[in-house]
């Protein structure tokens, strides 16, 4: 009964959280009931991925602040325990710490499975089983996520291999995977798509990263169970269930930047109940004017308040059910200075060292240009498990968008948005999964969704987007074969998309035109991998997908804001088709060493993307360029390579090389708004286990020293873009950390300083390069209290 | 067989959608664009001598060129010049000259011209004594032909360098107007 409860609660988990698994095995040999504090814990703890031993593992038992690390073989033990409840912390280099709660009675062996590669070969979240192993992935730890609690989502991503951030500014960010974004990037918010407004460059994911527990990056194309327009990569956020401990638990934050001179302030509560467990998470920041190394930024401080509630029930041992809501509200302020009209004036704020509107003091104020976004999302999983190997899950959900965007307006007008968008939207996904004998599974489903956008009619102004509803319905199945060493995968997927469309007609006066559209998408994915000589592997993913053109590429039409452009849209855009093959190859001869690197490459049949026509449009404002969307055949390949060494226990390298080209193939001209080469290192010292400062007891001390060097995107010819690209630069940073272990709670801190050379720079993505420079010099503290 | 059930159900669901879906469309509303200007005249009177600069763009930013009234001066003459916007995609006609009024310290006009001889002087100041431009001087020099560009900014400096002269290099500023109509001076 017990072991079927176990095996149950394990099932339930695999979906949310797989990093740890933890078999806790009573030892019966001894005295049942101690009576003195001679009880011992002795415990093995292993590489979840390949079951070798893990050295250097700390285990230390919070409450007695007594410890112990594990030895070559993986075994520790740590001796003279009262029976009590105990939480325990378990910790390597290269994994986020661990926390469990345990009652002692009597003495106790644990076995630990820890995921310690930071690549790992990771279970994807569909099939989320371990007979699994899908293209390597990036994963992003709670450690990293809790210590960049200032960051959006994208910066976070940045620091992963082949990821890069889209931006206008400091503050609005969106992340490019192997040159795919936007449209072409899903992006799955705790099992749920993502629905906000990700077709503008100028649009944030409407997340706080710090609901996660864990964020991954899935790349290749096995990742078909999340809908259509998924081009080959997307990126999981994944708050994981709630933690087993019994009482009232969690974590209290606060960060300061200098740079903007931001608070962020997080709390995290949680418990675990034998009815309903819950999780609650609170974020707030507020941030002024950022600086570069000369000058303000005048008008780019921003504030965020989200909410998020986890609610979890487990019963009758078949049932396992999940409500999750969680509320995204932010106001981002848009550097005054690159708020231009025509392109005469572009070219004047291009030729200016410091932006038009530079304020010589610091402000919290945020004035038009300006964005206020409300993101709102309320999720259940009701999962029902027929047997211990097959279950079906249901997950309806409702999002609801809602952005304003404000800018300087005649009239008092300022205050009355220019862009005010609604976006609803309803889903439902269901799913269901079987795992055969002989390692073979097999996994169907399907996702409807039904999207409402609506212009709000408060802007005077024609809006950008026209006003549409559609609709998405799909079924995917999938089948997967673990022969050991050898491991293949194949799903297909097929999507129906209609799209219901009110646009206005471009002359004068307007009316009404309406399009009906019908696609169809389909994706097929298939992944093969072979491990051999026990320390590499080697892996190919290949995957086919059809993308329909979404609406702003369809029927955009007028002035883009602050691209100082006309945009159209063509209605007669075809389903955008893409094949895409990666090829990994991983190598890992000892704990030490870590070589992992993908090749990939993604040909495009009707690629649609913006491109000028070379028309300019006189105005009455003056003479705009128009842009259209055009489709041809275009490529994306590149490299990813990253290498970790150890050096010593302590002292660790890790080096990371992305290489990226964008072609359109009918013109034979590079891509726009592809990532430059990127170069990457970081060394980090990290005292290999806890020690005693003056009766403080430390544990993760570590000093990390990183630097980047960005190459010029070199490859863009000079029509391509209304100014030269920026200049390659170098940044470092660097970084001290600890871990206050005290009886009955730990402490976090951090010192951080990014851009040390208060480095003068300019960065390709950033649509803010032609008005201004990047943020210079910023120190950061940071205090969290886990309790 | 619970297989079969278990596909047939999420088929279902997905159906009964499309069905309730198919039956609702998106009803836009036309926007009022009270802030658009349309249309710029340059009235330039000298004595019983009347010349009407027009530029008139009734689809804003859509793809249907301008309409655009150049004119015909007379040489060594003294015009005064006055601004008249209009938003003419609402019927009436919006004067939006008013709202310029009433915001006459965020805005000021510039002029240039590549007529030789030919000058712009300002004739009007807000409340803080800087030009705006609503109201001007025009005088020609010798008889030429060249064009007279006319530029309207929300929010300048202005009280940077030089922008109270009516030069436009620090003003800064989003651009309402831009437009140039071709000049005759006979």
């Amino acid at each position: 009964m017990q072991a079927a409860k176990q095996t149950l609660k394990l099932l339930s988990q695999l979906k949310f959280c797989k990093t740890i698994l933890i078999l806790i095995l009573l030892c019966h040999t001894y005295i049942s009931k101690a009576q003195e504090c001679n009880l011992f814990i002795e415990g093995r703890v292993l590489d979840e991925t390949t079951q070798q031993a893990l050295g250097f593992v700390n285990v230390i038992i919070q409450e007695l602040n007594v410890g112990a690390v594990s030895d070559e073989n993986g075994i520790f033990r740590i001796e003279d325990i009262c029976p009590s409840h105990y939480h325990i912390f378990i910790s390597h280099i290269g994994c986020s710490t661990k926390k469990l709660h345990l009652d002692i009675e009597e003495n106790t062996f644990l076995e630990i499975y820890l995921d310690h590669t930071p690549i790992s070969l990771d279970d994807i979240v569909i099939e989320g089983n371990a007979i699994n192993k899908s293209a390597p992935n990036e994963a992003i730890s709670k450690d990293e996520i809790n210590d960049n609690l200032d960051k959006n989502l994208s910066a976070l991503l940045e620091n992963e291999a082949g990821v890069r951030s889209l931006k206008s500014g400091s503050t609005i960010g969106k992340p490019i995977i192997q040159g795919l974004y936007g449209n072409r990037l899903v992006i799955i918010n705790n099992g749920v798509i993502q629905s906000g407004q990700q077709w503008g460059n100028d649009h944030s994911p409407e997340i706080d990263a710090n609901v996660a527990k864990e964020i991954k990056v899935l790349k290749g194309a096995a990742s078909l169970e999340y809908g259509s327009n998924n081009m080959g990569s997307l990126i999981l956020i994944d708050p994981k269930s709630v933690d087993p401990v019994r009482h009232i638990n969690g974590r209290a934050a606060y960060q300061f930047s200098t740079n903007g001179r931001g608070h962020n302030v997080n709390l995290q509560l949680q418990k675990a109940n034998e009815g309903i467990s819950w999780r609650g998470v609170g974020t707030f920041k507020r941030f002024g004017d950022a600086h570069t190394p000369d000058y303000y930024l005048t008008n780019t401080g921003f504030s965020e308040l989200d909410g998020a509630l986890l609610l979890e029930h487990n019963w009758a041992e078949k049932w396992f059910a999940d409500v999750y809501m969680s509320s995204f509200n932010t106001e981002l302020g848009i550097l005054r200075g690159s708020h231009v009209e025509n392109v005469n004036d572009l070219q004047t704020a291009f030729e200016r060292d410091i932006p038009f509107y530079t304020n010589d003091t610091f402000s919290y104020q945020i004035n038009a240009p300006r964005q206020r976004v409300h993101h709102h999302l309320v999720k259940a999983t009701l999962s029902y498990f027929i047997s211990d190997n097959e279950w079906v899950e249901i997950i309806p959900s409702f999002q609801q968008n809602r952005r304003k965007e404000f800018d300087i307006r005649r009239g008092g007008r300022s205050e009355q948005p220019s862009l005010s968008l609604d976006l609803n939207t309803s889903a439902i996904d269901i799913k269901y999964t079987k795992e055969l004998d002989s390692g073979r599974k097999i996994s169907t489903g399907s996702l409807t969704s039904i999207t409402n956008s609506r212009n709000v009619p408060e802007t005077d102004i024609l809006p950008l987007i026209p006003d549409y509803a559609s609709l998405t319905s799909g079924l995917f199945g999938s089948i997967a074969k673990d022969w050991g060493a050898f491991y293949a995968d194949i799903g297909i997927r097929y999507d129906y998309v209609f799209q219901n469309v009110a646009t206005f007609s471009n002359g004068f006066p307007k009316e009404i035109i309406r399009y009906r559209n019908h696609f169809h998408n389909i994706g097929i994915a298939s992944l093969s991998s072979y491990s051999f000589e026990e320390d590499q592997s080697i892996s190919l993913n290949i995957g086919f997908a059809t993308r329909n053109p979404a609406i702003n590429e369809l029927y955009s039409n007028g002035l883009h804001q602050g691209v100082s452009g006309i945009e159209e849209g063509d209605p007669n855009l075809q389903v955008e088709q893409t094949i895409k093959s990666v090829l990994e190859y991983s190598y890992n001869p000892s704990p030490r060493f870590l070589l992992s690197s993908t090749l990939f490459y993604q040909y495009f049949f009707n690629y649609i993307y913006l491109s000028p026509t070379g028309e300019v449009r006189p105005t009455i404002r003056g003479a705009f360029p128009v842009f259209a969307y055009h489709q041809n055949n275009a490529s994306i390949r590149g490299l990813d390579l990253s290498i970790q060494y150890s050096v010593t226990n302590a002292f660790i390298i890790e080096s990371q090389v992305n290489i990226l080209e964008g072609r359109d193939l009918d013109n034979d001209i590079p891509l726009i708004y592809m990532p430059s080469n990127r170069l990457g290192t970081k060394i980090t010292y990290r005292y290999p286990r806890p020690f005693n400062f003056t009766k403080l007891n430390i544990d993760n001390f570590e000093i990390s020293w990183d630097h980047t060097y960005i190459a010029r995107q070199n490859q863009l010819l000079d029509s391509q873009d209304f100014a030269p690209t920026p200049e390659a630069y170098y940044l470092m940073g660097v970084k001290l950390s600890a871990n206050f272990v005290f009886s009955s709670y730990s402490l976090r801190s951090f010192i951080q300083m990014e851009n040390v050379l208060n480095e003068r720079y300019r960065e390709y993505l950033n649509r803010q390069r032609y008005f201004a420079d990047e943020l210079g010099r910023n120190f950061q503290i940071g205090l969290a209290i886990s309790f | 067989m619970k297989l079969l059930k278990t596909a047939l159900l999420p088929l279902f669901a997905s159906a009964l959608l499309v069905f309730v879906f198919t039956s609702c469309d998106p009803e836009p509303e036309v926007p009022n664009e009270e802030e658009l200007i349309t249309t710029v005249e340059y009235t330039l009177t000298s004595g019983a001598e009347t010349v009407v600069l027009r530029f008139e763009d009734l689809d804003g930013d859509g793809p249907n060129d301008p309409v655009i009234t150049g004119g015909s001066l007379t040489s060594n003459t003294s015009y005064s010049g006055s601004m008249t916007l209009l938003n003419e995609a609402e019927t009436p006609a919006e004067d939006i000259t008013t709202e310029i009024e009433e915001e006459d310290t965020e805005h000021q006009f510039f002029f240039s011209s590549t007529v030789t001889g030919l000058s712009i002087d300002y004739a009007d100041t807000d409340d803080d004594g800087n030009p705006v431009g609503l109201q001007s001087t025009l005088t020609t020099g010798s008889a030429g032909g060249g064009s007279i560009t006319i530029i309207l900014r929300h929010e300048p400096a202005k009280s940077a360098d030089g922008v109270a002269d009516g030069d436009i290099t620090n003003a800064g500023g989003e651009t309402d107007i831009e437009v140039t109509f071709p000049i005759e001076v006979l």
